[in-house]
């Protein structure tokens, strides 16, 4: 099933509250997606656009693939975390130091994804009703809101599913990551998350 | 005496012969100093790369925005994961450098000494004395500055492919950048360098994703 992100009428629905919410997530066995990312920092002119698709499946297996600018593909497969980009000899692994900071935001991703906004206590939750309904996260640790000021979750009129992601910085820069196309447990495989093509 | 000071004729003969002659700076004709230090390095600009860095065998890829402002020798270098998380976001106002924003392993002073000074490396004209330039026979431009003992040897082909390198008082190579076409908006496209540091050195594939040229920096630079 492919979902076209459109206005939609809010009502008694699966965001009604923390129960509800939680409920018709846990109905997502896998999502499909992709995603648009724009970066917005002062000293830039215009945001910085990446393009790129997006896989889950329950409980944490996931694939963030970037295809523009750069491609990157990062494979999150039960305990194992990959990130591959590409360069003149193809996909090479990056061992970079920034792959920690990487694994937390996509931990974190996972762990909204199933619904689990109380058990995880790097973030204290908000639920904000409205036409579209947020889920807003304030950094409960100082490490955290060292970087992040606030994510706001934009929860989608499709039962289950997140359509855009917000994080704001103490510096004011943002990033928005825009989903669209999203497809609900349709099947995936092993592969997706093990392979990096 | 005679024979010493012979002996010391005859061996400065043949070193003489090895070592070509620099001109002196006052000789090198403006014609030739502007090609040294082209116009397009002396503004003020932002530009965005993506950078593949290779450190000990391992690699590693980020985003870096660069404003540098040549004529007030001041940069800012904010360097970003795939993922938009600023890693570090620094000023260097005249080798002042002040951090304003960095993650572990990223927030040390030291790090962003050295990304600015490559950052000087590769957009910056070097500093120090022009002690020689020249065209060559197939139209390239070779420039030499010294600079505290360093020796700065930039090589400006006709394509616009461009090396520099940089060589310590023992003439051993410190290291070398390559910039490469094709030029966009008077930004390279692709930069490559190599830094021959210590035992493992690195290097650093920088792919352009946007150049402009700014009027008005001040504001660029502040937190």
């Amino acid at each position: 099933m492919v979902i076209m992100i459109m206005p939609v009428l809010y009502g008694a629905g699966w965001t009604q509250n923390w129960e509800s919410i939680r409920q018709a997530m846990s109905q997502i066995h896998s999502i499909s997606a992709i995603f648009t990312q724009k970066k917005n920092l002062r000293i830039l002119a215009r945001p910085l656009v990446s393009k790129g698709r997006f896989y889950y499946r329950a409980p944490g297996d996931l694939r963030w693939e970037y295809q523009s600018p750069i491609k990157n593909v990062l494979l999150v497969h039960g305990d194992k975390v990959a990130m591959y980009v590409w360069n003149k000899e193809g996909f090479t692994k990056d061992q970079g130091p920034q792959l920690e900071a990487t694994r937390i935001v996509m931990e974190q991703i996972a762990s909204w994804l199933n619904g689990n906004f109380h058990d995880n206590r790097a973030f204290i939750p908000k639920l904000e009703q409205g036409n579209p309904p947020k889920i807003v996260l304030i950094p409960a640790k100082d490490y955290l809101a060292k970087f992040i000021k606030r994510i706001t979750l934009t929860l989608s009129g499709t039962s289950g599913a997140i359509s855009l992601i917000e994080i704001l910085e103490p510096q004011g820069s943002s990033t928005t990551i825009d989903f669209s196309h999203i497809a609900l447990n349709t099947p995936l495989s092993d592969t997706t998350f093990e392979k990096v093509k | 005496m005679k024979y010493f000071f012979l002996l010391f004729i005859l061996f400065l003969v043949p070193s003489c012969r090895t070592v070509t002659p620099l001109p002196h700076p006052a000789a090198i004709s403006t014609s030739l100093r502007e090609k040294c230090f082209p116009a397009v390095s002396q503004s003020a600009f932002r530009a965005v790369h993506v950078i593949h860095a290779t450190i000990r065998g391992q690699s590693s890829s980020f985003i870096g925005v660069t404003i540098a402002d040549v004529s007030t020798d001041r940069i800012r270098a904010t360097l970003l994961n795939i993922e938009g998380l600023v890693l570090m976001d620094a000023v260097d106002n005249k080798g002042k450098i002040t951090l304003y924003q960095s993650m572990q392993p990223f927030n040390s002073v030291r790090f962003a000494d050295g990304l600015f000074d490559d950052i000087r490396f590769m957009f910056f004209p070097p500093h120090g004395d022009l002690i020689d330039a020249r065209v060559k026979a197939d139209g390239t431009v070779a420039c030499t500055w010294i600079d505290h003992g360093h020796v700065f040897e930039k090589n400006a082909a006709v394509s616009g492919e461009t090396m520099i390198k940089e060589y310590d008082s023992d003439h051993k190579i410190i290291r070398q950048v390559r910039l490469s076409p094709p030029i966009i908006k008077g930004f390279y496209k692709d930069i490559s360098m190599d830094h021959y540091y210590g035992s493992g050195g690195y290097s650093l594939s920088l792919e352009l994703l946007e150049g402009e040229h700014l009027k008005h920096v001040d504001g660029l630079f502040a937190p």
